[in-house]
């Protein structure tokens, strides 16, 4: 439980697709200021930065050291995380718990375009056993979690591209998202490039740039700010084993742990009734039936089931990424942060054309690791 | 400025680089020597948690479960498994499209409790299923290394 309470007041996002004729150091610029533009606060005001990157991704080291000054967080208490945005939200929102600070910026971005992603991804991977014969990436292993789960839940892979036709329908209706021009036939997805069985080039993230920007701050000044508060009412965070080999892959455990913390902080007690929308970071369509279930966002236990309802449809009882989600864009360490706004924006009614009505309660998922090993759940309400 | 705007302006340029660091791990070579000993008889070795009872293939000096230390406590296990999960590749690590699919897997030895990845030969994608029983495929002269398993088949 937090000591005082803490709300995002302001936000802003760049595009989430390919801004390969941008730097790095103008994608943050540009985005910070719309953040304290859109919060209405000047840069002398924010106490304390947190950032997410990753140095792989930077190709510096300590690479926030570059980043420093298009952050706003020039003579200022900044530091980094390397997991990803939710990450950084959640340090940011402990820092302005402690009493420290009244008002924090959070600034994740990376930029696909520069680097080979799966290279640098394959860096978390155990050095001693599972690199060196070069059989494992960041999505064989998620495509060894997608096998676990369809297998125990006797579900055909054709599911897998149902999630993705959703999400990329989805995406229509949002102008920073990748998928926004792409078809979302299901037919075509599963027909897409086969990559890992069961994964496909269209169920797996597609790498972008992108920059996402949140202002933090505690009350009672978040209650002073231009803005209306919306509040973190609950946040949690777990993590299990590195090793596929030590986890039960057909469940996700870690992330189970991690919403059941934000719950009780929250005091919900029936997600499935009270959440009213959801945006969770799919890194792999299968992950988000998965995370579905472990979040307690089904009616019933089959998250399938779910899905081929139309319940987390964007009209349905409970949308799920309305946004298109991470299989629409994923700027990678942002995706989190991203889907923190998003929750944020559909509390506020200022989602646009894919808002869901009446919503109260929104959940925002982040994760990293191979097979979504390290989860942090938020819930957000007025 | 639109994107096309700031190509055909020439606002921004691109440079090449690259990381190429070299590291040295350093990992427990008690344990490592142990195991690829075994591998050198052809037998896998693990370690077991003295207070879950949890058996490591391959072997792990700490039991993270119970934060507690394994000290020399190694059992065998059998070069039989079971395939936990799989996956057909079709491109390699890096994007690069193989010339034929491959298999990999996570498999079960007989008496683990952890499981150990690698590739799985001899069958067809079409007929591979979770939950089928697979064999070590020792190399021929073992060198006492990790690739004196080379791979797992089925164990028909």
């Amino acid at each position: 439980m937090f000591e005082r309470k803490v709300a995002i007041v302001g936000y802003a996002m760049s595009d989430q697709a390919d801004r390969i004729e941008d730097t790095r150091e103008g994608m943050i610029f540009d985005t910070v200021r719309a953040a304290l533009l859109q919060a209405g606060i000047t840069r002398d005001q924010i106490g304390t930065v947190v950032m997410c990157s990753n140095d792989f991704y930077d190709g510096h080291t300590i690479s926030n050291a570059f980043t420093v000054e298009p952050a706003a967080a020039y003579a200022k208490d900044e530091t980094k995380v390397e997991q990803d945005g939710m990450h950084a939200l959640l340090y940011a929102a402990m820092r302005l718990a402690s009493g420290n600070y009244d008002v924090a910026l959070v600034v994740a971005h990376s930029k696909g375009s520069e680097f080979e992603a799966q290279v640098a991804l394959s860096a978390q991977l155990d050095p001693t056993y599972d690199r060196q014969f070069g059989w494992f990436n960041d999505i064989s292993m998620a495509a060894f979690q997608a096998r676990a789960f369809l297998d125990k839940k006797k579900l055909p892979e054709e599911v897998l591209a149902q999630v993705a036709a959703k999400n990329f329908a989805n995406a229509r209706k949002n102008p920073k998202a990748k998928a926004r021009d792409y078809s979302a036939a299901a037919e075509a997805i599963a027909r897409s490039k086969p990559l890992f069985t069961p994964l496909r080039e269209q169920t797996v993230y597609p790498v972008t740039d992108g920059c996402c920007v949140a202002v933090l701050a505690a009350e009672p000044k978040a209650r002073k700010m231009k803005n209306k508060p919306i509040w973190i009412k609950g946040i949690g965070h777990w993590q299990e084993a590195y090793a596929l080999s030590e986890r039960d892959l057909t469940k996700m455990e870690s992330a189970k742990k991690a919403a059941k913390r934000a719950y009780k902080m929250a005091g919900v007690t029936q997600p499935a009734a009270e959440i009213k929308v959801a945006e969770l970071s799919e890194h792999f369509a299968h992950q988000e039936l998965q995370l579905a279930e472990a979040l307690g966002l089904c009616e019933g236990t089959s998250a399938a089931k779910n899905l081929e309802a139309g319940r987390f449809g964007l009209k349905g009882k409970l949308p799920i990424n309305p946004s298109g989600g991470a299989l629409s864009a994923c700027a990678l360490g942002t995706v989190g942060l991203v889907r923190a706004v998003e929750a944020a924006q559909q509390v506020l009614g200022e989602a646009g054309e894919h808002q869901v009505k009446g919503v109260k309660l929104a959940l925002a998922h982040g994760q990293c690791g191979p097979a979504a090993q390290n989860n942090v759940v938020a819930v957000f309400g007025k | 400025m639109a994107e096309e705007e700031k190509k055909a302006a020439g606002e921004t340029k691109s440079v090449k680089g690259a990381w190429d660091v070299k590291y040295r791990w350093t990992f427990r070579q008690d344990l490592m020597d142990r195991y690829v000993a075994g591998l050198k008889e052809k037998k896998l070795w693990g370690t077991k948690c003295h207070r879950c009872g949890r058996v490591y293939v391959p072997p792990k000096d700490i039991c993270g479960k119970c934060f507690e230390e394994i000290d020399e406590n190694w059992v065998e296990v059998k070069d039989r498994a079971e395939l936990v999960t799989y996956t057909v590749g079709y491109t390699s690590i890096t994007g690069q499209p193989y010339p034929e699919p491959q298999i990999t897997g996570t498999v079960r030895f007989e008496g683990s409790d952890s499981w150990a990845l690698g590739p799985i030969r001899g069958l067809k994608p079409e007929d591979i299923k979770v939950g089928m029983k697979l064999k070590v495929v020792w190399r021929e002269e073992t060198k006492g290394q990790l690739s004196d398993i080379e791979h797992y088949a089925p164990a028909e």
